[in-house]
């Protein structure tokens, strides 16, 4: 169920919440509630998952009991590889298969498992929840508030990702507590403007950005449709990805949860380090956290540093995507900070808009081999953007791409809406609903198209 | 984050949060209710499946919607199904051939699946059948024993389920064209032609040249599938099944341009004879039924002058296949013709 589609805007989640704050003045009630519709959000794509995320959800908190009782590390691990092996398997099997293939030059079987959706950002809060109690840093909760916490459905499928601190003591507040219109009023407007900007903008880049991509891989574009495609997924990326986002924040917010900021308009950075402190922050905190840190990070010289920022962000491209591309795009962007970080050593500021326009030429070329289907089409369109195929065409439907740069560049963040005085007339309520209503309308078209970041 | 909101929430207090949820709430909530109620009642396809206080008539300009008023037009009895194939056959000149009100009801892009939901909905709105002309096309040949459909196309406003139907009202498309049928009511919009003929060559200034290599895209729909059945057919039995046996069903397969064939002699072209060598035993066993295959390499077939494009003939085919009709259906067996006049 897409969080866009009629069936969830007008059946699921009114249900959902009227059953909420039905049964809110229970704790208990109120946390089955919100499982048993995670499960039916979870079991609306393939009920055959269901066990998958119910099973390594019991088998991490078992293992964490356990570890707890014993006063052993080993349960710990134990659950850590169980998460990743899960990851591993449903993943990146074919992916390992394919490059152990490619290396040994012997055919191999494929599994072509289906990709659980979600897989990756339930196995990784379950490893971070694990990690976190080898860190001696995170209690042993009861199990109900433990699922709760990586199958609350808003943020089942893509995030943010979620730590276990910043949820789990939610759950024992009052939704009727103090400021309860404000949070569904404010929830309300977030969806409305995660669901214009995914179904007015993102989806009509998205019918932009495909079929040229497509076209890159058996034939040259143009300079103009080089461009085209490139900027177009860039900011269809970042309509989407944000809009899913907003819409996770502003639903948890109806049920009185506050979800983790992702995004603060990344594409006004200054500086690549500048774009990794906007865009998904959840991920880019995870990545810091259990990974760059762990690795060395950046107080233990320079050789330290470049080892782990180029590990940490290779690993960061192939949890979007079982793809050496995926890899590449990683690495480009770990090459990217390390040099970000020399130039601020050398204490010689770049002029903002130069920093910006570095930064975004940067990520542009990150993106198009973040999209692409393999290298070959990457490059083709990336030697066409720099006119190899001569300086012929123009940009395609300018106006839209234009819309798509102001809103990327203009609106405010999730967070930074939260963080301001509202205006609260109902002219302004009016003006939410018709937009909400309108996207209702708009996206009965047809099937809806899924969510970028619903395949990581 | 959380103490943002607290901050704000004391400055402006919840009654004012409250007053804005009750608004969107009530504005979304009851706005979207409205309208679905409206466009229920205003029903923008004329698909007569809920009463209403419009009046009846074709107000829609596209085809595949409009054929929901077309086929449940009293004043005509006699139909022309398919797909674009089918659309130059004019209802009129059969009906002045035939003495036969006919309508139009093809689609274009529509595959044996799509084609099928139209006979049902016709046949579901008449009581009596004067003819029923099916211009059947390689598609009825697929082994696919899904029939999948070949293009976009509502089988929600066909289908049976009124649940189906109700799903698919609550779009922009669904409110445009509800806003074209008040316009309708109206007098301010004219109706569309309501035996549903649409000629494609309108607007259109003849320029096929043909560099197409015999030996056929007509192929790939064929496959070398180890069921050797052909489902389409075998849907299209039961459809015929209720049709009343002294009904003239004429199935007409028509011609498009030689290149497209697959190639005499080949695998293909074998599967393609047996394919309608079954539609025209089907067709033929009824008291009266009537096959004119004009979809095999005849002078017609080679003659670029007699097609706008590959697949679709001229109207000077048209004419000929039409008057073939009318000679079956006047109870002869007429040869398919194969040449005709330019």
């Amino acid at each position: 169920m897409l969080f866009q589609s009629q069936g969830f805007t007008l059946i699921f989640l009114p249900l959902a919440v009227l059953a909420y704050y039905a049964v809110a003045r229970s704790v208990a009630a109120r946390q089955y509630v919100l499982i048993a519709a995670s499960l039916v959000f979870y079991g609306w794509w393939d009920a055959r998952f269901i066990p998958l995320l119910v099973g390594q959800i019991t088998a991490s908190w078992l293992l964490a009991v356990l570890g707890a009782r014993l006063k052993r590390a080993w349960p710990l691990y134990a659950g850590i590889v169980l998460n990743l092996a899960s990851l591993a398997t449903f993943k990146y099997l074919d992916f390992l298969l394919a490059s152990a293939q490619g290396l040994i030059g012997i055919e191999l079987p494929r599994a072509h498992i289906l990709l659980p959706i979600g897989i990756s950002f339930f196995s990784f809060q379950l490893i971070s929840y694990l990690v976190d109690r080898l860190r001696d840093d995170a209690p042993i909760y009861p199990f109900r508030p433990f699922a709760l916490f990586v199958m609350l459905f808003p943020h089942l499928i893509a995030g943010p990702i979620v730590r276990h601190n910043e949820l789990v003591p939610q759950f024992d507040l009052d939704p009727f507590r103090s400021g309860l219109w404000q949070r569904i009023g404010t929830g309300l407007v977030l969806f409305t403007i995660g669901f214009a900007k995914k179904v007015l903008l993102a989806d009509k880049l998205a019918e932009m950005a495909d079929p040229l991509f497509a076209r890159a891989g058996h034939e040259w574009l143009s300079l103009g449709d080089a461009w085209t495609a490139a900027l177009a997924f860039s900011f269809q990326l970042f309509l989407d990805f944000s809009a899913y986002t907003e819409m996770a924040i502003g639903i948890a917010l109806l049920f009185g949860l506050l979800l983790p900021e992702n995004f603060r308009r990344p594409y006004l950075s200054t500086s690549l380090r500048d774009f990794w402190r906007r865009w998904h922050i959840s991920l880019s905190n995870f990545i810091r956290d259990y990974l760059y840190i762990p690795l060395g990070g950046s107080r233990n010289g320079p050789v330290v540093y470049v080892f782990a920022t180029l590990v940490a962000m290779a690993i960061c491209g192939l949890w979007h995507g079982a793809g050496w591309t995926y890899v590449a795009w990683g690495t480009w962007h770990g090459l990217g900070l390390i040099t970000c970080h020399a130039w601020q050593k050398l204490a010689r500021p770049m002029p903002a808009l130069a920093g910006w326009a570095i930064t975004m030429l940067f990520v542009l070329v990150g993106w198009v081999l973040f999209r692409a289907a393999d290298f070959s089409t990457a490059t083709s369109i990336l030697a066409a953007m720099a006119g190899a195929d001569g300086l012929t065409g123009a940009l395609r439907n300018a106006p839209l791409l234009g819309v798509a740069a102001a809103v990327s560049a203009l609106l405010p963040s999730a967070y930074e809406i939260m963080e301001r005085r509202p205006i609260l007339t109902p002219a302004v309520a009016t003006a939410f609903a018709v937009l909400a209503g309108f996207c209702v309308l708009e996206v009965g078209r047809g099937p809806p198209l899924s969510f970028i970041y619903f395949r990581f | 984050m959380a103490g943002s909101l607290e901050h704000n929430e004391k400055i402006i207090g919840d009654a004012a949060w409250r007053r804005f949820v009750m608004t969107f709430v009530s504005v979304f909530g009851g706005g979207l209710a409205l309208l679905y109620i409206l466009i229920i009642v205003i029903d923008p396809y004329d698909s007569g499946r809920f009463p209403t206080f419009m009046p009846s008539g074709v107000s829609d300009e596209n085809q595949q919607t409009a054929n929901a008023s077309v086929g449940r037009n009293p004043r005509f009895n006699a139909a022309v199904f398919g797909n674009s194939h089918g659309m130059l056959l004019s209802p009129a000149r059969l009906a002045n051939l035939t003495n036969l009100p006919f309508v139009q009801m093809t689609s274009p892009g529509s595959g044996p699946r799509e084609q099928i939901l139209l006979m049902r909905w016709f046949m579901h709105h008449h009581q009596h059948i004067g003819a029923f002309v099916l211009a059947a096309d390689q598609t009825w040949c697929t082994r696919d024993p899904a029939i999948p459909m070949l293009y976009q196309f509502p089988p929600w406003l066909y289908g049976d389920s009124n649940l189906d139907y109700l799903a698919h009202l609550l779009n922009t498309r669904a409110v445009t064209t509800a806003y074209r049928r008040v316009l309708f009511a109206l007098g301010f919009i004219k109706p569309t032609d309501p035996d549903g003929y649409r000629d494609y060559e309108v607007g259109r200034t003849w320029n096929f040249r043909p560099e197409t290599a015999a030996g056929g895209t007509l192929a790939p729909i064929l496959s070398d599938a180890a069921d050797r059945s052909f489902p389409a057919l075998e849907a299209l039995d039961k459809v015929l099944a209720d049709v009343p046996a002294d009904t003239p069903v004429i199935v007409v397969m028509p011609p498009q341009f030689y290149t497209l064939l697959p190639a005499p002699g080949s695998s293909k072209a074998a599967e393609f004879s047996t394919c309608k060598a079954e539609l025209a035993s089907r067709v033929r066993a009824r008291t009266r039924g009537g096959f004119l295959d004009y979809l095999t390499d005849t002078p017609i077939a080679r003659n670029p002058e007699n097609f706008m494009d590959a697949e679709h003939y001229r109207a000077n085919v048209a004419r000929a296949i039409e008057k073939d009709i009318a000679a079956v259906l006047a109870g002869g067996s007429p040869q398919p013709v194969r040449a005709v006049a330019q």
